[in-house]
């Protein structure tokens, strides 16, 4: 659509490139902000864990760390088990860890399991690798799940992708070129 | 006077200097327990006095001295850090790393780009592991569970001598079928084909070893892993199945082939 700017005043121009400016500045900080993937690997990770079977017979020792004092425990339990998740972050595996206390207690946190258990000797962190996972009464293996929904989600976040990248360019194409239009018709009326 | 005086004033001393001596010993273990250094050396899973007086005792101990220290190295390749390892760093023969380095065998085993000690290490883990095995002690306890058109589960254990295992030095698994079974898969051989096709072992812990393949269906590729704990000569695994009303519990021992040791 051609616009006469002939008859526009000088203040017509002003708004109109003013609300141009604000609409493409809040679509480029919506690009900007907007999360690009909808589904990530520590959702399913996050998933995983909260369906994960946790009788002992589906906990598997991956090893642990044994410490001194009770501080350089505490340590442990940020810096090592981070250390540790991460690891079984890369493998698409659920991580579980026990550390003593003297009553059994189990939490399942966002991304790992944490178990209370009197069995376990003070001052020690165990790692246990989760087998399988409980879905509509069927046992699934952690890692297959983790590896399948994973795949699931780069199609899915390439479909979300392209769509949202339609609609960005749709939105910032029309105004970017009604902007670039306006600018010497300004510097002509100045 | 005096003298009672001066007595009373040794005994105080005494008693002060030996209370200090014995601070100063708990001190030194309460340094050691926050050092770096503070190791549950008798493997109880607790950091206390008995793991100090060990560690007190191997400070004597040269061996032990050496073992601390950042050259105490698997000079022989057995996994393991001790005394033959020692003897060899006292009278070395060769460096068998660096004979290693030099051989047809050196390998960017983990792919950081530089062949180095790292990659000695998963070498000699691989070595280890490489091998032919076969599946021993299998049981299956539970509902009957199809694994081809004509064979379920708890039957399958009796044609496992006619299967044989060979893993690689890279982890990759080759595995040798007799024509019996074979026969048995019919028309999903290839597909089970597949499956062992691209199968690889890898040590994933201490103690976890771990199967991996990949599985096609319905056009859908599905990763399928298997964790095995290492046994004397091999590998053992235990499963337990669910699918809606149908359970079963499967167990099997992967047995490295006696000939293979030598």
């Amino acid at each position: 659509m051609k616009v006469d700017l002939k008859d526009e005043s000088y203040t017509i121009i002003i708004t109109k490139i003013t609300v141009y400016c604000v609409i493409l500045l809040i679509t480029i900080l919506f690009i900007i902000f907007t999360p690009k993937k909808i589904i990530t690997k520590d959702f399913a990770i996050s998933l995983a864990t909260s369906m994960a079977i946790t009788d002992d017979m589906n906990l598997l020792l991956y090893d642990y760390d044994v410490y001194a004092t009770d501080v350089r425990f505490r340590e442990g339990l940020i810096k090592d088990v981070d250390e540790v998740k991460l690891s079984f972050n890369n493998r698409s595996e659920v991580l579980a860890i026990k550390v003593f206390g003297e009553n059994k207690k189990i939490e399942i946190r966002n991304d790992y399991i944490y178990i209370i258990d009197p069995n376990t000797p003070e001052l020690n962190i165990e790692y246990y690798l989760v087998k399988d996972m409980q879905f509509n009464d069927i046992n699934l293996p952690c890692r297959t799940f983790i590896i399948l929904l994973s795949e699931i989600a780069l199609i899915v976040n390439t479909i979300y992708l392209i769509i949202y990248a339609i609609i960005s360019i749709s939105i910032v194409a029309p105004f970017s070129i009604k902007l670039i239009r306006l600018i010497p018709y300004l510097k002509r009326i100045n | 006077m005096i003298k009672r005086i001066l007595a009373l004033f040794t005994i105080t001393a005494a008693t002060i200097l030996l209370f200090s001596c014995d601070n100063l010993n708990q001190s030194a273990y309460e340094l050691w327990r926050n050092s770096d250094e503070a190791r549950d050396l008798n493997f109880d899973q607790k950091i206390n006095e008995e793991d100090y007086e060990i560690y007190l005792q191997q400070l004597e101990d040269p061996y032990i001295v050496w073992r601390n220290s950042d050259e105490a190295e698997d000079l022989n390749g057995d996994r393991k850090i001790d005394e033959l390892d020692y003897a060899l760093y006292l009278n070395p023969p060769e460096n068998l790393y660096e004979i290693w380095k030099s051989s047809s065998n050196a390998e960017d085993l983990n792919e950081d780009g530089v062949i180095d000690e790292a990659d000695y290490n998963l070498y000699l883990d691989a070595v280890k592991i490489m091998g032919t095995y076969q599946v021993t002690n299998f049981s299956y306890e539970g509902d009957k569970i199809w694994i081809a058109d004509n064979i379920h589960l708890d039957e399958f254990g009796q044609h496992l001598g006619g299967i044989t295992f060979g893993i690689s030095l890279y982890g990759e698994i080759d595995v040798q079928m007799s024509n019996d079974v074979i026969a048995i898969f019919g028309e999903d051989l290839p597909a089970v084909l597949d499956a062992l096709d691209n199968m690889t072992f890898t040590r994933i812990s201490p103690f976890i070893f771990s199967l991996d393949t990949s599985i096609v269906l319905d056009e859908i590729e599905i990763v399928v892993t298997i964790y095995f704990s290492e046994i004397e000569h091999g590998f053992s695994t235990q499963y337990v199945f669910k699918f809606d009303d149908m359970e079963g519990s499967l167990a099997f021992d992967l047995v490295k082939e006696i000939q293979d040791e030598s």
